[in-house]
């Protein structure tokens, strides 16, 4: 049964209908609240109020985006008031996001701090380009879905992402490029 | 158009170009210039690396997947498997208090688990029930009302958890346990008053654990009516197979919640 089908039973108040759709996007939208708010308590919380929310208003649910777009929407908005009420978006100074000097000792190591040093790029993004990144490369939705989930337009969408990649090269670039010659100059 | 503007135009398409979000005629223009200027095939060099890395970071949780990547680490199964359960909870629990009309009224003992203020009320009675051998909170002889208010005000109402969707699945599961074992079948009979044998009240730090092991001797004594504190300490009507605070009518559950915001503030 796909998601329409479900939904349409779970309007009528089919229980088991939207659970079956909770147990469905429960995953991506626990990672997208955990990544918005790293806290995995927060994330718990936000991700069932989602889910809440979802139910109380799937009257209001017109499929023009596909259902998962519609949570996203729904979990973004709860990080962002969340955030406001409580100061717990990750707010990374972007000016701390600083190269590895010293050289990686395996090639397990380098690849986390790599990795490290992305996230907390991502994270220091401003606010609408890091969700737009978090849409496309996290969760791979179109960018039709994205404007969707962030009320814009879709050529807004891709200029948000065009600038994020940029801000993100010029950050994470500059680092790998450390991370990579003190390597070179260890071996 | 000169070299550094050519560049300038170029490198703004370059992270699309990374991206493959280009379309055919610009992403075959950049790559005719890529050919021929090396300082922009370095910083488009970049670009897909740090494209590269958003891919890896993404498809970090593998199988697992879908959205779990960025180093997200994974709650595990078991957390999965209680999830939609723990939603179907609060959704029925803010519904009643809300007097949604599609929220049913839930079944089985599970119906400790989707009323908050119940499951409070739940914590508190059997805590008075035991401090004071067994005085129902609807059943209170004239001249005890006081020493019932005195046991209620010396808990700690910020203990005992507001919202039952604040319950871990761990303490959902042990509470839940603890009542099936403490609250066998109950006679379907309205108000009794009851005298079980003395047990310490248990200390209130968690108050739906404490509830319901104070509700297990309780049950367990088998004095008064047959040992069954719920019923006896909130009685009503009893509908299908519910037990315990659920059998109130909506008259006696609005007095129940009255009384319980009183002690609140």
């Amino acid at each position: 049964m796909d998601d329409a089908d479900l939904i349409e039973r779970a309007r009528g108040g089919d229980a088991r209908a939207f659970e079956e759709l909770v147990r469905r996007h429960q995953r991506p939208v626990y990672g997208l609240a955990m990544r918005m708010l790293r806290d995995p308590d927060d994330a718990d919380d936000i991700a069932q109020k989602t889910f809440v929310r979802a139910w109380n208003h799937l009257k209001e649910f017109e499929g023009r985006a596909s259902l998962r777009t519609w949570l996203f929407r729904i979990c973004m908005n709860l990080c962002r008031n969340h955030h406001r009420d409580h100061r717990r978006f990750v707010d990374v100074d972007p000016e701390s996001v600083e190269p590895a000097e010293e050289a990686a000792g395996s090639e397990r190591l380098e690849r986390e701090q790599r990795l490290e040093l992305l996230r907390e790029a991502v994270a220091a993004l401003p606010e609408k380009q890091r969700m737009t990144v978090e849409l496309r490369v996290y969760q791979g939705l179109p960018f039709k879905e994205i404007a969707e989930a962030l009320s814009t337009t879709e050529n807004a969408a891709k200029v948000n992402f065009h600038y994020a990649v940029k801000s993100l090269k010029a950050k994470v670039g500059d680092a790998l490029g450390a991370l990579d010659a003190a390597r070179r100059g260890v071996t | 158009m000169s070299t550094n503007r050519l560049c300038d135009e170029i490198r703004d398409l370059l992270a699309e170009h990374a991206t493959g979000e280009l379309d055919a005629p610009r992403a075959a223009r950049v790559e005719e210039h890529l050919a021929t200027c090396a300082a922009c095939r370095a910083e488009a060099a970049n670009y897909r690396d740090v494209v590269a890395l958003l891919a890896e970071d993404a498809g970090g949780a593998g199988a697992a997947g879908e959205g779990m990547g960025g180093g997200i680490p994974d709650p595990g199964a078991r957390y999965w498997d209680r999830f939609a359960g723990r939603v179907r909870t609060r959704i029925v629990a803010e519904g009643m208090r809300a007097g949604d009309a599609r929220v049913r009224r839930p079944r089985g003992l599970r119906a400790w688990l989707v009323a908050p203020r119940l499951a409070l009320a739940a914590a508190v009675l059997l805590l008075a029930f035991l401090g004071l051998r067994g005085a129902s909170f609807f059943g209170v002889p004239d001249g005890d009302d006081e020493t019932l208010s005195a046991a209620l005000a010396s808990l700690d109402p910020a203990q005992i958890p507001d919202e039952v969707g604040q319950l871990s699945p761990d303490e959902a599961d042990r509470f839940e346990d603890e009542l099936l074992a403490a609250a066998p079948a109950a006679p379907k009979k309205a108000r009794a008053t009851q005298t079980p044998a003395p047990t310490p009240a248990p200390k209130a730090t968690h108050a739906p654990a404490s509830a319901t092991s104070g509700a297990a001797k309780g049950a367990a004594s088998g004095d008064g009516d047959g040992g069954d504190a719920f019923d006896a300490a909130a009685p009503g009507e009893l509908q299908d197979d519910i037990t315990g605070l659920d059998d109130l009518s909506p008259e006696e559950l609005d007095q129940l919640l009255e009384r319980l915001d009183a002690m609140k503030t």
